[in-house]
């Protein structure tokens, strides 16, 4: 910044560079305002919060398993070859983070409930079960890894795997011990942040897996529900994810600038 | 062992032709950028594909286009050092030595270390090592797997002229201990004549000529090679008269001169050419019973250059005419400067006849 440029002590600059994260800070804090230790302790053991914590590490973790078995080859193959229709391959796979999550759900619905494209084809119905909250956590996540794996697999210099080639070490060795191990940190964060993405996720799993305590009520879904009938816990459930929220980026912040 | 090419490859605007066979020793594929060398390098290491022809290195096919055969790059066995280092950041140097090699290697390795002047440097990171001991690290590496081949694309532009010397020393040494082919792409001439046992020398796709070094350096086929290997005068004439056992007299445009006789038809065009330093310059009073094509002529400009000093002779009535390097005693003790007159003599065995 030049001398001149900036005046710190104007008031204008000040306000306009403190209102937003003021906005944001605010309704933080505010939950935290509202508890005492001791109701943290009695609500954890009520089952609505504690089933919604099971069903919630659950789902996600089975999600974010899926999503980097099946995403990593494909973040491999948009980040190296080069072949007709990659483009729209490319916005296809981002699609889902443009679109409202309640769209995502009913879309969802419509492939693999009991009346749909895939469900009548296969006699499935998944809608409304543990599979579907697994389902739409994939759905909404998964953008977020293979973009991340996309850019990280793309910013290993093309070079070092031509040179692990001539040193008669075979592409998928290659991968293994030049590819990855450079990518890795680009490749946790983007694991990281489709986790939390799976676990924040409310819009398609209330349309397409229900709001089921125990089965398919998440944590989302868990302080909509208690908002009505035990706000503390629906305050308890909400501290816990600002904490999770605080901990993802704290995380990803510290794997990406290694 | 015979390295035999004969490919054919578009790229964009390049079309590659090349048609070779390189056996033992170090042949430098020497031209401008551009010119389509490193794509040879690649196609003979396998990165690329040609699109027609074959690749066949001893006995063993390596791509041939009738049979759809491409044995891929990391079956071929070839050693590749890149114009960059290249090593891999997340291992050590050790680590990245040994990263192709079997377990056996680490004997090799400290003969290897040793021989490059890279020991004690096993621990470190990449990051911590210089540019020319990266490049020697690198050389270390490919070595080490004890390639049929070794390919090595402008290895030492990225580092500084002084290093530059060090490890072409290096690499030299290195050759002969191990003594498997090499081919080493560059655009710097000194650095072909120098490392070079055969050059072949491209442009534009094309391979212009191909030979000894020295066969290159003084007898250019053409004039594209003559300029690219520095023979700076370069002159049209038609032949006036040959006699056999006497030699040849050449009616040039701006001069006349006499070459060793060669087989030619009187009226035949022909360029010709002589290297700067070839350019003799004749001693006032000790010179005079120099007879061969001897010429007066006006000094127009005196460049100096690293050891020597550039002269630009006058002749016609152009800017300048001939090219003659001097020693700088030479020009100092005599005093040379801008507007002088003096006289050189192109010595017969000097002068060759460049076919166009």
């Amino acid at each position: 910044m030049l001398a001149g440029e900036i005046n710190v002590k104007n008031v204008w600059w000040v306000l306009s560079a403190v209102l937003l994260p003021l906005f944001i800070i605010i309704p933080i804090i505010s939950i935290f305002l509202n508890l005492e230790i001791g109701t943290v302790i009695s609500k954890i053991n009520q089952p609505i919060v504690y089933e919604a914590l099971r069903v919630s590490f659950s789902t996600s973790l089975i999600s974010i398993l899926l999503v980097v078995i099946l995403g990593t080859p494909l973040a491999y193959v948009l980040a190296s070859k080069d072949f007709k229709g990659k483009r729209l391959l490319d916005s296809l796979v981002d699609l889902p983070m443009v679109m409202p999550p309640a769209v995502a759900g009913v879309a969802l619905l419509m492939a693999f409930g009991r009346r749909g494209l895939i469900g009548q084809s296969f006699g499935l119905n998944v809608s409304f079960t543990f599979a579907a909250v697994v389902l739409a956590q994939i759905f909404v996540a998964a953008p977020f890894f293979v973009r991340a794996a996309k850019s990280s697999f793309q910013a290993v210099p093309k070079e070092l795997k031509s040179a692990s080639l001539t040193l008669g070490v075979t592409p998928w060795r290659t991968f293994w011990r030049v590819t990855l191990p450079l990518s890795a940190p680009g490749l946790m964060g983007g694991l990281v942040m489709s986790w939390a993405r799976a676990l924040g996720e409310f819009g398609a799993t209330i349309m397409f897996a229900g709001n089921f305590r125990g089965v398919t009520q998440t944590l989302p879904l868990a302080i909509y529900t208690a908002m009505e009938s035990d706000f503390q816990a629906a305050m308890v459930i909400s501290a816990l994810m600002v904490i999770i929220s605080l901990a993802v980026l704290i995380l990803v912040r510290h794997l990406t600038n290694q | 062992m015979t390295l035999s090419i004969n490919v054919k490859k578009q790229l964009g605007k390049l079309s590659l032709q090349a048609d070779l066979q390189i056996d033992q020793g170090l042949t430098v594929l020497l031209g401008p950028s551009g010119c389509g060398k490193t794509t040879l390098l690649n196609l003979i290491a396998g990165l690329m594909v040609p699109d027609k022809g074959e690749i066949i290195f001893g006995e063993k096919v390596y791509y041939h286009s009738e049979t759809k055969c491409h044995v891929p790059v990391y079956k071929r066995n070839v050693g590749y050092v890149f114009q960059a280092p290249t090593l891999f950041p997340h291992l050590t140097i050790k680590e990245n030595i040994l990263y192709g090699a079997g377990r056996q290697a680490e004997k090799e390795l400290h003969h290897l270390l040793s021989l490059l002047r890279i020991e004690k440097l096993e621990q470190r990171m990449p990051v911590q090592i210089s540019g020319g001991q990266a490049q020697r690290v690198a050389l270390a590496r490919a070595l080490i797997t004890k390639p049929n081949i070794l390919l090595l694309d402008e290895p030492f532009s990225s580092l500084d002229n002084f290093v530059r010397q060090k490890v072409r020393v290096d690499l030299m040494n290195v050759l002969k201990e191990y003594n498997i082919p090499a081919i080493l792409v560059t655009h710097d001439l000194e650095e072909a004549l120098m490392l070079g046992d055969k050059i072949a020398v491209m442009d534009e796709g094309n391979i212009l000529q191909y030979g000894l070094a020295k066969e290159i350096f003084t007898r250019p086929a053409n004039r594209k090679v003559a300029r690219f290997v520095g023979m700076k005068n370069i002159y049209q004439g038609r032949v006036k008269e040959a006699v056999p056992h006497k030699g040849v007299l050449i009616e040039g445009k701006k001069f006349d001169v006499e070459v060793p006789y060669f087989p030619v038809i009187e009226g035949t065009n022909v360029v010709f050419g002589i290297r700067p330093e070839d350019v003799l310059y004749l001693r006032p009073e000790r010179d005079f019973s120099v007879k061969e094509n001897t010429l007066k002529v006006r000094i127009v400009n005196i460049i100096e250059e690293k050891s020597l000093y550039r002269l630009l002779l006058r002749v016609t009535t152009d800017y300048y005419d001939i090219e003659m390097l001097l020693p700088r005693h030479v020009v100092d003790k005599r005093g040379l400067k801008a507007g002088d007159f003096c006289k050189v003599s192109l010595q017969k065995k000097a002068l060759h006849i460049i076919e166009d």
